[in-house]
């Protein structure tokens, strides 16, 4: 058997050791990591610079929006304040009680057995929801007591027609007097009364009549 | 495999770099840029409903703004109606003079209060007793109707017409008013 000498190994051996150096091994690995991790942070910083350009946006538009909201709480306040005037206006102005039409309405209904002495309003405040007033009078006929009766339903169905939800009741009682008048020629015995109305303000549609 | 004292000196030469470089990138490379980008988003965050906001009420003020050529107009249209100067020198003037036209005289007219008004900013209310000793209720209803048309400022909270005994024809009229008038 021929005697083969291999007259390199050392060469060889010291080739394979360079090949398998652990520190050249080890600085490709960190090469490779060190090259993901630039490819990383480029892309984050790609990330970054456009969020850092959108916040930039968004603070020039908060920039210019800022000052004009500024004024725009400044300018609503004061359109506020004017629109709260011509509504509160409009409002009272239509909300008003016209005790013309009222008084009208009363001086040609009051029958001629009825006399009325006193007449006094109360428009219940601004805001209110109802007014009211109070008549004083004198029932005069055989029946007094029926004659102011019958005066208080008419009244309650002539004011029911105009006006919402009226209330017509008596004031305390009905006194007949020892006073008597003469009405068409005769001599009747008299009643005073007092009835209190009560209405509801506002020009809805009728409800009907309540006593 | 056996690593000589050389080569397990450089596996741990190795080790260490990666060490370094992991720790260097994660805490001088990303990690800046990281807290940048939250604290860029945060802002962001922070800064979308001010934004918001601010366009809001900007198209609110713009919404109110096309509602108050009305209301310009109405507000105009009630200042015209308010004379100029005190209403204590012409009020009781105007009083007099509607209702004196139409017969009834005397009238007294008084001013009981004079308030800052609750409901409408810039006015003030001033109240009125008006006192007509000697009227025709008949006449006074058609003459009140005429003034309540005419005055829309003018509100009458309350109203007495007592018929007199001596005199039946005739009524006496306690009437109060209210009016508004510019500060």
């Amino acid at each position: 058997m021929a005697l083969h000498l291999n007259l390199n190994h050392e060469q060889e051996s010291l080739r394979s050791a360079r090949r398998r150096d652990p520190l050249k091994l080890s600085m490709f690995g960190l090469a490779l990591i060190v090259g993901g991790f630039v490819a990383q942070y480029f892309w984050a910083m790609g990330k970054s610079s456009m969020q850092t350009r959108h916040l930039a946006q968004a603070n020039a538009e908060f920039a210019t929006l800022s000052p004009l909201a500024a004024a725009a709480v400044t300018e609503e306040g004061e359109l506020k304040q004017k629109l709260a005037n011509s509504d509160a206006f409009l409002k009272r102005i239509e909300g008003r009680f016209y005790w013309a039409p009222l008084l009208q309405e009363l001086v040609t209904n009051v029958p001629p057995n009825v006399q009325i002495s006193r007449f006094a309003g109360d428009g219940g405040g601004e805001g209110g929801k109802r007014l009211q007033f109070n008549l004083d009078g004198v029932a005069a006929g055989a029946e007094p007591r029926s004659v102011a009766e019958k005066f208080r339903q008419n009244l309650g169905d002539l004011l029911g027609k105009k006006y919402r939800n009226v209330v017509v009741t008596f004031r305390g009682d009905l006194v007949v007097g020892k006073e008597t008048v003469t009405l068409d020629g005769k001599e009747v015995p008299t009643a005073t009364f007092g009835i209190n109305v009560q209405i509801q303000k506002g020009d809805a549609t009728p409800a009907p009549t309540g006593h | 495999m056996k690593f000589s004292k050389e080569e397990k000196q450089k596996v741990v030469l190795g080790a260490l770099l990666g060490i370094a470089v992991v720790y260097g990138y994660f805490e001088y490379g990303l990690g800046p840029l990281k807290a940048s980008q939250k604290r860029s988003q945060a802002e962001l965050t922070a800064l979308e409903p001010k934004i918001t906001e601010a366009k809001k009420q900007i198209a609110s003020r713009d919404a109110l703004k096309a509602r108050i050529p009305q209301a310009e107009t109405l507000l105009q249209q009630i200042d015209q109606l308010i004379p100029p100067g005190s209403p204590i020198a012409w009020f009781p003037t105007l009083v007099g003079q509607h209702f004196k036209s139409q017969g009834n005289d005397p009238v007294v007219t008084r001013m009981l209060s004079d308030v800052a008004d609750p409901l409408v900013e810039g006015y003030r209310r001033f109240n009125w007793s008006v006192e007509i000793p000697k009227t025709d209720v008949f006449e006074f209803a058609r003459t009140l109707a005429e003034f309540e048309n005419s005055q829309p400022l003018v509100e009458a909270p309350s109203i007495i017409v007592e018929f007199q005994k001596d005199d039946p024809q005739y009524q006496r009229v306690s009437l109060n008013l209210t009016n508004s008038v510019k500060k």
